[in-house]
């Protein structure tokens, strides 16, 4: 326990014993108050300790120590998003009206009987100080949120960032992970804990950037399934309710876990707050989610919420809060994992693998009994009672008691915004840069763009017998790179569920409105690739300190261009998730959402996966074609300086995707593959590895441009599919002048061809090769 | 027996987690399929809940990270196993009943010093291991494999001798291990006792190196039976193929009529032998 010697701090006068004690506030100067947020690790401001103080001083007494960090808890970012809220309420919250339920989870329609869910949560700076762990603890966090909509885990989605690979040890800040050690631990943190629980990873994606050098981000999003009628609330529902804890027991790791969350990294961090990183143990949590599950399909669970940042005071306190009603909480009935702890370490612990269930106290004795046949550890630890207020006590003794009207209910800011001024540099020309050829071998062998086999053989992804889109898809051992997965969830049905990740950081460093929207082109353009037409995303959004001007404006374009692409193509938003103060010594991130989104297919057997299919087929743009090179994958390599990039017309993203869904739908179109990082030619390239066969682009027709942009600028809204010959007037037809005739499949080679002339053309086995190896090379065999 | 009368026992503790999957294969075979927890077996719950080994006709050991598998890959399961059930284990297969272990089933049947037999029958001590992957990584990536078993195992009857499965594999420990200097013999045992099973080969058919031989495996071996043809011990998963839709490539072909999958020839083989026999 830390002294707070400087508050005449007395552990005796209460006569609650000596592990509780009594903090004087209600008369301490400001500077006092803030001595004791200091010592205590509260990590308030000076306000909210003076709210707290008038809160108590009203009351005539003074607060416990498990009070007030109870109340540091409720009021972290982390806990309370209080700067992120007023942006969220004006902007997403309409978005999510769509949904069946809302919660620590979206829950979405599915079919008449059944519902997905679906949640994105960061664990950026666990990840940051401990990879492995932070990283499975990630997924725990996120299955967990799934389960208490009484929705099964599904599938786990992995959005990453890194710094580049390649990247000088001397350039890594003291303190600082290097990026290898960092992709490596991630990975292998989300491989021993989404294989061991028995969820599959569908999909994700990998990202490098020298932004992410001191501060990588690690995004773990979850899909679940379940059935209407099984859909469980998070708030309590019923007065005289038992509240009981299940899973792992409690212990002092993770202990202030929100607060370092909402804080700067910075070099001691990574010795200082490793405590505050929490321990993950799926063979726990694995009979955990069969027991859970067991319950939910009896129906014997009448709400419950799963423990994460800020443990049983964050739970109990919302669970109160948004249910309307008071909980008594007997401190001493919580199963420990260690000896000594204090009431408040055990109220504020973030270990693992817990969750807060309320159920009729009748039906007690048999969920008591079904946690047993799994050997799970579950005990009551209260009731749910009428009123507003939380009550702990230890040793028959209230040692915390407080309405939650006010405690649950943190401040909100309106932090001030700046926009940020962009400093435009003279662009470098094409013409100073490689030729074609060289350009090629350059941008596919980039590790932003070179293939992820390397990661995503790691990941079971089809564990569950549900996935029949993987990410990696086509003829075995020359699989190429999916747009989206999808899983067939209903036995019986054929209706399948698609999902995509996508984000658009380096657009949204230029322009977040734009960035915003352009993620959610992408997010659209990858659903439709498999035939499935876009339901809903999820995401996070994920920002430096948002106490800087320019970052809060960041964070609020951002938010105001996803809900317009929202809106504007009838995307429902049922959960997100907030992100602040991913800055270190390295300076801050890129303003970074990333997306996980769903998509609805209504046929599996008629999903489109991006492989080419046979010889003698046609190749066809759909969209339109623009040249502008800004923010591209070229413009990184080359350093060309070009931040001119196409916008997103969002009315054509809806018209062309509809479109497309209908054509893939009706078996118009052998195989699909949007455009995107790499512009045209990765694309075509990815399609030509998957199928093991060439195909020639003629790009005469793409405008007046320099080939080099033709082939790699990244426009949006643009896919290449193939047709057979006799459905090209089909196409043509639905198309008009958004279907471009590029050319034919077949022959050994990539061939690219301008008024006639061959202008590159090379084997697929060579190019495959370059484009297989570069992230094995770096990363080995680890 | 009937079809519909097969009861087929599909085994899991904690972390077994691709139990259901087995179970839907088993099912959609026409058996019927039970999800069993160790301890009901074992008498350790309720009265209600205890089931007996013998009224079962065929059980599986499905995938899954047993434990954990913190420790060698199925060897808590197996000691279980072993310290519970052990005799009564060994009268079921003597009974002539199959056993299929996949993947961490394999390694607990390893474990359990019932695979491979080689005519070295007895005391439940391992004679191989599943070793750690020779690329010392763990993988999920698609496998073909041949049947090159002549007709001692009844998990291949409906399979013909030399065919080609596509059935995919997902693990970090299946390199098939004989103690050293004894690989040969035991290569050559194997052969002569027809418990050779299935092999990794690459797309063309041949046997190759890593990846289509995923873990480095000895001989290529991916799968392989007893002294009495009633077991099958196999890395890859075949409920993992069990529908046409399953399979990494099907939308290169129409999906229309036959949904069947190659892994579902493995289970409807070894009802088929069910129904001869019982």
């Amino acid at each position: 326990m830390e002294q707070v010697s400087a508050m005449n701090l007395s552990s005796s006068d209460a006569g609650i014993g000596n592990d509780v004690e009594t903090v004087r506030i209600t008369h301490a100067s400001e500077k006092e108050l803030l001595n004791v947020g200091d010592s205590m690790r509260l990590g308030m401001s000076a306000d909210e300790l003076k709210r707290v103080q008038s809160y108590f001083s009203a009351r005539g007494r003074e607060p416990t120590d498990i009070e007030l960090h109870s109340i540091a808890q409720a009021w972290s970012e982390h806990c309370s998003y209080k700067t992120s809220k007023p942006v969220l309420r004006r902007f997403v919250f309409p978005l999510g009206k769509r949904a069946f339920a809302t919660g620590d989870a979206g829950v979405m329609e599915f079919d008449e009987t059944h519902v997905y869910s679906l949640k994105m949560e960061s664990h950026n700076h666990p990840s940051a100080i401990e990879p492995y762990g932070g990283a499975g603890t990630g997924i725990g966090g996120i299955v967990r949120d799934i389960l208490c909509m009484g929705t099964k885990p599904v599938a786990l989605a992995d959005p990453l960032f890194f710094g580049n690979l390649d990247t000088p040890l001397r350039e890594v800040n003291p303190g600082d992970k290097h990026p290898k050690y960092l992709f490596a631990g991630v990975v292998a943190g989300i491989r021993d804990y989404g294989n061991r629980i028995g969820v599959p990873t569908v999909t994700g994606g990998v990202w490098f950037d020298q932004s992410y050098l001191s501060n990588c981000l690690v995004n773990a999003g979850c899909v679940g399934f379940g059935r209407k009628d099984r859909v469980v609330k998070n708030g309590f529902t019923k007065k005289g309710n038992a509240i009981v804890i299940a899973g792992g027991l409690t212990g002092k790791d993770g202990i202030h876990g929100v607060n370092f969350a909402s804080q700067v990294l910075t070099a001691g961090s990574h010795e200082s707050d490793r405590g505050a990183v929490q321990l993950g143990d799926p063979i726990t949590k694995e009979p955990l989610i069969n027991a859970v599950l067991q319950l939910v399909e009896e129906g014997m669970i009448d709400s419950m919420k799963d423990l994460g940042g800020g443990g049983l005071s964050a739970v109990v306190g919302e669970m109160a809060s948004s249910g309307g009603y008071s909980a008594i909480i007997d401190i001493d009935s919580v199963p420990l994992r260690e000896r000594g702890m204090r009431p408040w370490e055990i109220w504020v612990s973030e270990s693992q693998e817990r969750m807060l269930l309320s159920v009729t106290e009748k039906h007690l004795p048999h969920v008591l009994d079904v946690f047993d046949f799994w050997d799970v550890k579950a005990s009551k630890i209260g009731s749910v009672a009428a009123g507003g207020n939380i009550v702990v006590k230890h040793n028959g003794s209230t040692i915390l008691d407080l309405e939650t009207s006010f405690s649950v209910k943190s401040p909100e800011y309106s932090r001030p915004m700046q926009k940020k001024k962009l400093e435009r540099q003279k662009v470098k020309p094409l013409d100073l840069l490689d030729d074609v050829g060289e350009m090629v071998e350059r941008i596919i062998t980039d590790t932003n763009i070179s293939s992820r086999d390397w990661v995503v053989h790691m990941y079971d992804y089809e564990v569950g017998g549900r996935t029949v889109i993987k990410p990696l898809h086509g003829l075995p051992g020359h699989q190429t790179h999916g747009d989206a997965s999808v899983i067939k969830p209903v036995e019986g049905s054929w209706r399948g569920l698609a999902v995509a990740v996508a984000a658009q950081p380096w657009i949204a460093s230029v322009d977040p409105y734009q960035g915003a929207i352009s993620a959610v082109d992408e997010l659209c353009r990858q659903l439709v690739s498999v035939g499935a037409r876009p339901d809903a995303f999820t995401n996070c959004l994920n920002f430096a300190n948002p106490e800087r001007p320019h970052i809060m404006w960041e964070f609020y374009e951002t938010v105001r261009g996803m809900a317009d692409a929202a809106s504007q193509m009838k995307l429902a938003v049922p959960s997100g998730n907030v992100s602040f103060y991913n800055d270190g010594e390295h300076g801050p991130i890129m303003p970074t959402l990333s997306i996980m989104g769903t998509g609805i297919i209504k046929d599996i057997r008629r999903s489109c996966t991006a492989d080419l299919k046979r010889d003698g087929s046609y190749v066809y743009l759909i969209g339109k074609q623009d040249n502008r090179l800004g923010c591209s994958e070229l413009s990184r390599i080359y350093k060309t300086s070009d931040i001119e990039f196409a916008p997103v017309d969002l009315k054509r993203l809806g018209t062309l995707s509809t479109s497309l869904v209908k054509a893939i739908s009706e078996g118009l179109v052998l195989s699909c593959h949007d455009i995107s990082q790499g512009g045209l030619f990765a694309a075509a390239a990815e399609m030509a590895f998957g199928g093991d066969t060439g195909l020639l682009v003629d790009t005469t027709e793409l405008g007046s441009g320099d080939l080099r942009a033709k082939l790699f600028s990244e426009g949006p809204t643009r896919w290449l599919i193939e047709v057979a010959p006799q459905n090209v007037k089909k196409i043509e037809s639905t198309f008009g002048q958004y279907a471009k005739l590029l050319g034919t499949t077949g022959s050994s080679k990539v061939t690219v061809m301008e008024k006639g002339n061959i202008e590159y053309t090379e084997e697929v086995e060579y190019l495959r090769k370059l484009w297989e190896t570069p992230i094995w090379d770096r990363m080995g065999s680890s | 027996m009937k079809l519909s009368d097969i009861r087929v026992a599909v085994v899991r503790i904690e972390g077994t987690n691709m139990a259901d999957e087995a179970a839907a294969a088993a099912a959609a075979s026409g058996a019927k399929a039970e999800l069993l927890h160790l301890k009901q077996l074992e008498g350790r719950c309720g009265p209600a809940l205890r089931r007996s080994l013998q009224d079962y006709s065929m059980l599986i050991l499905p995938g899954g990270f047993s434990s954990g598998d913190y420790v060698r890959a199925g060897a808590i399961f197996a000691s279980r196993i072993k310290s519970s059930l052990g005799r009564d284990f060994l009268h079921f297969i003597d009974e002539g009943k199959p056993v299929l272990g996949i993947c961490n089933g394999f390694q607990v049947l390893v474990e359990l010093g019932i695979l491979p037999s080689g005519g070295e029958k007895g005391e439940l001590l391992p004679r191989a291991a599943l070793a750690t992957n020779l690329s010392t990584r763990y993988e999920c990536r698609p496998a073909f494999l041949r049947n090159v078993n002549r007709g001692h195992c009844v998990f291949t009857r409906k399979i013909p001798v030399g065919s080609i499965l596509s059935v995919p594999t997902a693990h970090g420990e299946g390199k098939l291990t004989f103690p050293p200097g004894r690989a040969d013999e035991w290569i050559a045992r194997l052969d002569e006792m027809d418990e050779m099973v299935f092999r990794y080969v690459d797309d063309s058919g041949n046997y190759a190196g890593y990846p289509w031989n995923p873990n480095g495996s000895i001989h290529n071996l991916a799968g392989i039976t007893d002294d009495t043809g009633v077991v099958l011990g196999m890395m890859p998963h075949p409920e993992r193929t069990y529908w046409r839709y399953l399979h990494s490539d099907w939308t290169r072909a129409d999906l229309t009529g036959n949904m069947h999958g190659d892994g579902r020839l493995i289970f409807d083989s070894a009802f088929e032998y069910i129904i001869s026999k019982f």
